[in-house]
């Protein structure tokens, strides 16, 4: 049996290592020996305890570069994981640390291009993994992300440029193979997609690619709706600033809300009464998504997926890039709105939009009705095969 | 051949490698093999040869704190402010911390400004060795002294109180017995300040055992601008009031040479020439302070020890609370004087006085004297006896 080690190095919440842990366990069971390098050992050890899987802490870039509007993945790149050379060795001779230590036959990497750069070279077999957002597609140059306010053409070439500059810098110092673009530091790993076409911001830049589907969350409390009659909505995400105004229309509302907000301020829970619950720990998405009318959610992936798989309508409140593309392919499918300004007069407006107008839930159902077959077990037993034939492989 | 693994857990910049460094240079160089755990990789490339040592990444709370303590005014309140807050947190961090020391199977562990680190190695029978300056080893005390004197308030023992209540709750998740106050985290089998009595940051401890500072790399050696008199070497950063300063020391007309951090460079344009020389790159610290006559820094501890030990005065212009209380210890010493509040009128009218009243020097050079027979080189020699001791004998 082989040993597996699984990364996640850029990112925040449970949105990585939920998924990883869902495809790690069968991994384990079948014999396996699974490690996990992680961005936040706090979070795994909420996400991972109980499971077996030991994990330790991911190299860190102290000294990342300030926030900019970004508008391609090079741009990301040298924003946070490659923004200084000798800082991005200084990393990767980190990951290498523990390749060394834990010699692992596959590497198994979701958003953590520092471990991949490590590994360029290196005798262990790579799979990548995660959503279309942090996979990008084998083009050069990668394209722009704000299709609708973009930015300079040259700018992002020069990002690009710049990008591979740093990559090389580290491949030359260490005697790894050069790269010929950005694109290739994915180049002769496997991809294991786990999005679907409609949420995948570069699904026009992979034609006929394999699309995995999306793993479920790392389940949870079972949902307590407020009770009476009236539809239901699931709140879901991050404190914006308009916050307080929602809930307190939301609480005088016809309908019925859950509210789970982890960073939820004390004093916003004044807003609780007969029509409105605040939730305290995670929710079960099966049964939130089975119950509910619809969903407010100002982030994740899996979580307005596992609302589109139950052919629920959204409307998506977009704090970040990649929810706001998102929100760009929720919109294009007519499953749901995108209420970007974060307003309260909005986010109420296009949320009875969602509830009253058949469209949104008939768009949604259609997406549901699409991907009918496909199924988390077959999924999960397919990266199993996957990642047991690179093993054996090597 | 034994296996040591250092570990750096809080704070930044290039000191806490560094001064590790020769240690572990002196362990290799006795066939045993080291490994780091540090808080920040860049100072380890910055620092240490990749081919004989190994570096891996601390576990750190990754998230700001809720609910920091602000201002900071102990070392109880850093660890608050550094995910001793919630016990959830601390456990995962001191998992985290004990799974990488299962993977490399220390005999000899080495802690420099890491708790966390510390509570991970609470029963593991593995010798451990806390080092630092006096900032990052506290006194047996509780609750934890104060940073400054005027913030002895009595809420430190509540907040104190607070940290050991939430060190405790993990503690006993992971089936380790409960401390009875935060100093004894810090519990080990030698303790070793790299720093001298009179500088300690905490005053009045009651025992310590004080080796000096360990050797820092060398720099370019220094090209003094021409000119005779007096020479003052400066070893700064940015600050909002360089530009006074700058303008005070080349109005005062003596050879001065300058080394700046990265981020000052429109400054320095204004000011090159003439009396001031500017450094591209950081300066031989023990042969520019040997050929100047007063030095003004921040406070750092390896500025201040290498001008004491040379028996030169300093200008200080503190810029954190560590720095502050190094400051007061130099002062108290009589050699030097502090300009805490950057005013420009503060620095020149402190900057006049050092090079007018010779009583600073006499204080730098009594310090001097007292260390005359202290050899520097010779601490990572003495340290590879001690680690070897250390590494033979049973912990209980």
């Amino acid at each position: 049996m082989a040993k597996i080690l699984m990364a996640w190095e850029l990112g925040a919440g449970y949105g990585h290592l939920a998924p990883l842990l869902t495809l790690a366990r069968p991994l384990k069971a079948a014999g396996h020996e699974v490690s996990f390098v992680v961005r936040d050992v706090v979070a795994a050890e909420a996400v991972l305890a109980g499971s077996g899987i030991p994990f330790y802490p991911a190299p860190a870039n102290f000294s990342p570069s300030g926030a900019v509007t970004l508008h391609s993945y090079p741009q990301i790149l040298l924003s946070t994981a490659f923004n200084h050379a000798d800082e991005v060795r200084a990393r990767v001779r980190a990951w290498r640390s523990l390749f060394e230590m834990l010699k692992p036959a596959v590497l198994v990497a979701d958003h953590a291009p520092t471990a991949l750069l490590a590994a360029r070279g290196g005798p262990m077999r790579c799979v990548i993994t995660g959503n279309g957002f942090v996979l990008p597609p084998d083009v050069s140059p990668l394209p722009e992300l704000r299709p609708w306010a973009p930015a300079d053409p040259k700018l992002l070439a020069d990002a690009e440029a710049q990008a591979l500059q740093q990559m090389n810098d580290v491949a030359r110092r260490l005697g790894a193979p050069l790269f010929t673009r950005v694109a290739d530091l994915y180049a002769g790993t496997a991809p294991a997609l786990f999005t679907f076409p409609e949420l995948d911001n570069y699904a026009a830049l992979r034609a006929g690619a394999d699309y995995w589907g999306v793993l479920p969350g790392p389940g949870g409390a079972a949902p307590r709706w407020p009770a009476g009659s009236g539809k239901r909505v699931f709140f879901y995400g991050q404190p914006f600033p308009s916050l307080a105004g929602v809930l307190e229309s939301l609480a005088g509302a016809a309908h019925r809300t859950l509210v789970y907000i982890p960073k939820l301020a004390p004093e916003l829970r004044r807003f609780a009464g007969p029509r409105l619950v605040f939730a305290g720990t995670l929710q079960d998405m099966a049964a939130v998504t089975r119950d509910c009318d619809a969903a407010v959610m100002t982030s994740g992936h899996s979580t307005v997926a596992a609302m589109l798989l139950a052919g629920k309508p959204v409307v998506v409140l977009p704090q970040h890039l990649e929810m706001f593309l998102i929100a760009r392919g929720i919109e294009e499918s007519g499953a749901g709105l995108a209420a970007p300004a974060l307003k309260r007069e909005g986010i109420l407006r296009k949320l009875a939009r969602v509830l009253d107008e058949p469209s949104f839930g008939e768009k949604a159902r259609a997406i549901a009705q699409r991907h009918r077959d496909w199924d988390t077990a077959s999924a999960v037993t397919k990266f199993t095969a996957l990642v047991t034939r690179l093993a054996a492989e090597r | 051949m034994a296996h040591v693994v250092m570990c750096w857990e809080l704070g930044g910049d290039l000191g806490h490698v560094a001064r590790m460094k020769p240690l572990a240079e002196a362990l290799h160089r006795h066939g045993h093999q080291v490994s780091f755990i540090v808080r920040e990789c860049l100072p380890a490339e910055r620092l240490l040869d990749p081919e004989n040592f190994r570096w891996f990444q601390a576990p750190y709370q990754n998230e700001a704190v809720p609910d920091p303590r602000l201002p900071t005014r102990n070392l109880a309140e850093v660890m608050h402010n550094t995910g001793f807050h919630a016990s959830a947190n601390l456990a995962g961090r001191v998992r985290a911390w004990r799974r990488l020391f299962a993977l490399l199977d220390p005999d000899l562990l080495v802690f420099d400004h890491s708790p966390t680190a510390l509570l991970a190695a609470r029963g593991l029978k593995i010798p451990r060795v806390v080092l630092g300056t006096g900032f990052g080893i506290p006194p047996s005390v509780s609750p934890f002294p104060a940073f400054a004197a005027d913030d002895a308030a009595p809420d430190l023992v509540a907040s104190e109180a607070r940290v050991t209540v939430t060190v405790n709750d993990a503690l006993q998740s992971l089936d380790e017995s409960p401390i009875a106050r935060l100093a004894d985290i810090y519990t080990a089998e030698a303790n070793v300040f790299f720093t001298f009595r009179e500088l300690d940051h905490y005053l009045g401890r009651d025992a310590g055992d004080y080796w000096g500072p360990t050797q820092q790399d060398a720099g370019v050696a220094p090209t003094w601008p021409p000119g005779d008199g007096k020479r003052v070497f400066a070893y700064l950063k940015p600050f909002d009031t360089l530009a006074a300063l700058l303008a005070t020391l080349r109005d005062a007309g003596h050879p001065t040479l300058i080394y700046l951090g990265k981020g000052a460079e429109d400054i320095r344009r204004g000011f090159e020439g003439g009396n001031l020389a500017f450094s591209d790159r950081p300066v031989d610290l023990r042969a520019a302070v040997a050929g100047a006559d007063l030095v003004v820094c921040h406070s750092g501890h390896g500025t201040i020890s290498a001008a004491l030990l040379a028996g030169k005065p300093l200008l200080l212009l503190p810029l954190n609370m560590e720095q502050r209380m190094l400051s007061a210890r130099v002062i108290e010493a009589g050699a030097g004087l502090a300009a805490p509040a950057l005013a420009p009128e503060g620095m020149r009218q402190k900057f006049q006085r050092l090079m007018a009243e010779p009583a600073f020097t006499e204080a730098a050079r009594a310090f001097a004297e007292r260390y005359a027979s202290l050899n520097v080189e010779t601490i990572p020699e003495r340290f590879t006896a001690l680690a070897e001791r250390l590494i033979a004998s049973e912990v209980p």
